[in-house]
């Protein structure tokens, strides 16, 4: 006798349960026809007793609108029970119809129960429009029986799927093709450039190698084959590449981009104009400088620090939005890469736009520009706690010794960060005057203030140091800690 | 004979500008797309020159100037081509060992005229 493998005896099971509730289920299926045919029967007989009930009143009685004919008391009675048992009839009837299973599994009243439930819901919390779909819905899934509901859901979900599927396969086949197609081309395309931009073969026979040209995508294609090359390559390569951008019309291209409503595209055709088409670039970047998306106003004021490098920073004159401080770091980086001539930042330092002063600040105290302190030490009047606390630093780093009064001044009113920076500034640009001015700060009880204002004291000269020390004997100060933590090599 | 210069470099269409260039000057020149297909590269081959990127897959360019000149105990001249042209980054490859550091964007002109210098300083 053949062996049955475990894989088989599991279909085998899994077969027979199948056949198993198939059976049980034509079984209940029967058992429900039995109980409507006996229900069915008993209205009709019913139906032909009362010969007022016709038809059009059994649709009334579906609407549940009580329609009575004028007849005798006796034939009042018979109809109203007739009535009565053919309401009954009705509120049954999807349960005769239908749902076997369910009445079986839940018991008759709770799923009529639960029928006059959903149609409430759907009276009282659907839109009218609404509410006759919901309805017809409702009616049908208590009409046809629920394995054919079950049948169609399963059907539906299958159809999902394979739609799904569908569409998953054919997308990516589009997108393989499409990714192909790119590579095929940028090989093409780079490789005749190559061979033009090293003299190999003439303009004309380049044309003609530059197959397909026409499409939108090729010409993107070419765009950025050609931005890879002036990215990365200088010399007589460099005025040949935007020749060709131009020749090709590319830059119209670009042109259209930059109008786009995405953003993205607003972008690579900014970036493409910068590099390719300077000239064209300058005309536009303006408009985008304050553009209402933060990447496209990035992207063009970058492009500005590029385009305009005996002016790289004119554009911070028209900014109405925050210069981002990742605008500010990569124009920084380009000004420093193709070392752009230093503007003088002190233009910049009356701006309303917070930012930019601060940038500028930062720029003034970077380059070590000295042209105009006083709009420096305007700066230190300033509402906000890191314009203030740059000023300090300007004053420090550019030893604006005329500044010392003025900081010394709004110590009392300071944030703590702001504080040590007017203490670290004294160091540098202080002399004997300020000698007691440091001492009350050492006599304070803030550890890190006190420990800056030690250092100060110790570094201003000789005599700052002899006046520690005096301190530290004649008075219950306890510095010597402070003292041997400011003169150790390591802090 | 050919001398023989291995190129690594990560973008596809640079390191066939410079191969084309090169070429066109008569070196022999080995393309390798990232520092692990450099390194593998030679252990199986001896080569004149070698000029590397610094940002690639895998193993980067100063990780390759360090393994061969740390670990392999080889001499040969190395030529760093980067766009981080930061004074940081070129310290560090110089520390490592490079011998030469060019900047993208670069010139074609340029790069023939170090390689030959490269070369001619090996000899």
């Amino acid at each position: 006798m053949a062996q049955i493998k475990p894989n088989h005896k599991n279909l085998i099971i899994h077969l027979l349960s199948s056949i198993c509730i198939f059976i049980l289920l034509a079984t209940m299926e029967s058992k429900g026809d039995e109980y409507i045919d006996t229900k069915i029967n008993s209205a009709q007989a019913i139906n032909t007793q009362s010969s007022c009930i016709d038809t059009s009143m059994f649709a009334s009685l579906m609407e549940e609108t009580p329609v009575l004919s004028d007849s005798s008391a006796v034939d009042s009675e018979k109809k109203e029970s007739a009535i009565h048992e053919k309401s009954k009839w009705t509120a049954k009837k999807p349960h005769n119809e239908v749902n076997r299973i369910v009445l079986w599994l839940f018991g008759d009243n709770n799923v009529s129960e639960f029928k006059s439930r959903l149609i409430d819901f759907g009276k009282n919390n659907l839109p009218l429009f609404l509410q006759k779909n919901y309805l017809r819905l409702v009616e049908k899934t208590y009409t046809y029986p629920i394995i054919i509901i079950f049948i169609i859901l399963i059907v539906g979900l299958f159809f999902n799927l394979t739609t799904v599927l569908l569409v998953m396969y054919f997308t990516n086949k589009r997108k393989n093709y499409k990714e192909r197609y790119i590579s095929i081309y940028r090989n093409s395309y780079e490789e005749v450039l190559r061979a033009y931009l090293f003299g190999e073969i003439e303009w004309v026979l380049a044309l003609q190698k530059l197959k397909k040209l026409k499409k939108p995508l090729n010409r993107k294609i070419l765009t950025d084959v050609l931005l890879i090359f002036k990215e990365n390559l200088r010399g007589e390569m460099d005025s040949q590449i935007p020749q060709i951008f131009i020749k090709l019309g590319l830059e119209e291209d670009s042109l259209k981009l930059t109008k786009s409503a995405f953003y993205f595209r607003r972008i690579e055709g900014l970036k493409a104009l910068t590099n390719l088409d300077p000239e064209n670039a300058k005309k536009i970047i303006p408009n985008y400088l304050n553009d209402s998306h933060t990447t496209v106003r990035t992207e063009a004021q970058i492009s500005f620090v590029r385009l305009y490098p005996e002016n790289p920073f004119e554009f911070l004159k028209t900014l109405t939005k925050p210069f981002s401080r990742w605008t500010q770091l990569s124009s920084f980086y380009i000004f420093r890469l193709h070392q752009v001539p230093v503007p003088a930042f002190v233009d910049y330092l009356d701006s309303e736009i917070p930012t930019i002063r601060n940038f500028s600040l930062r720029m003034i105290i970077f380059f070590q520009q000295l042209e105009n302190a006083s709009a420096i030490y305007k700066l230190l009047d300033s509402p906000l706690e890191m314009t203030r606390f740059l000023s300090i630093r300007a004053v420090n780093d550019l030893r604006l010794y005329e500044g010392k009064s003025i900081i010394k001044k709004m110590y009392q009113s300071e944030t703590g960060n702001n504080k040590l920076e007017i203490i670290k500034a004294i160091k540098n640009i202080s002399n004997d005057e300020d000698f007691d001015f440091l001492e009350s700060i050492i006599r304070s009880d803030s550890v890190s203030l006190k420990t800056e204002a030690c250092r100060s004291l110790y570094y201003v000269n000789n005599e700052g140091r002899e006046r520690l020390n005096v301190l530290n004997q004649n008075s219950d100060l306890k510095i010597d800690q402070f003292l041997a933590h400011v003169t150790d090599q390591r802090n | 004979m050919m001398k023989k210069i291995l190129v690594a470099e990560d973008n596809r269409l640079i390191l066939e500008t410079i191969f084309h260039s090169l070429t066109r000057e008569g070196y022999e020149i080995i393309k390798v797309n990232d520092g692990k297909e450099c390194l593998k590269m030679l252990e199986e081959i001896k080569v004149d020159l070698i000029i590397t990127d610094l940002y690639m897959p895998y193993v980067n360019g100063n990780e390759v100037i360090s393994i061969i000149r740390d670990e392999r105990k080889e001499n040969t001249p190395i030529l760093v081509l980067s766009a981080a042209g930061a004074e940081d980054n070129v310290l560090k490859a110089f520390e490592l060992g490079a011998d030469d550091f060019m900047v993208k964007p670069f010139s074609l002109v340029e790069l023939n005229v170090r390689v030959r210098k490269l070369l001619a300083m090996r000899r």
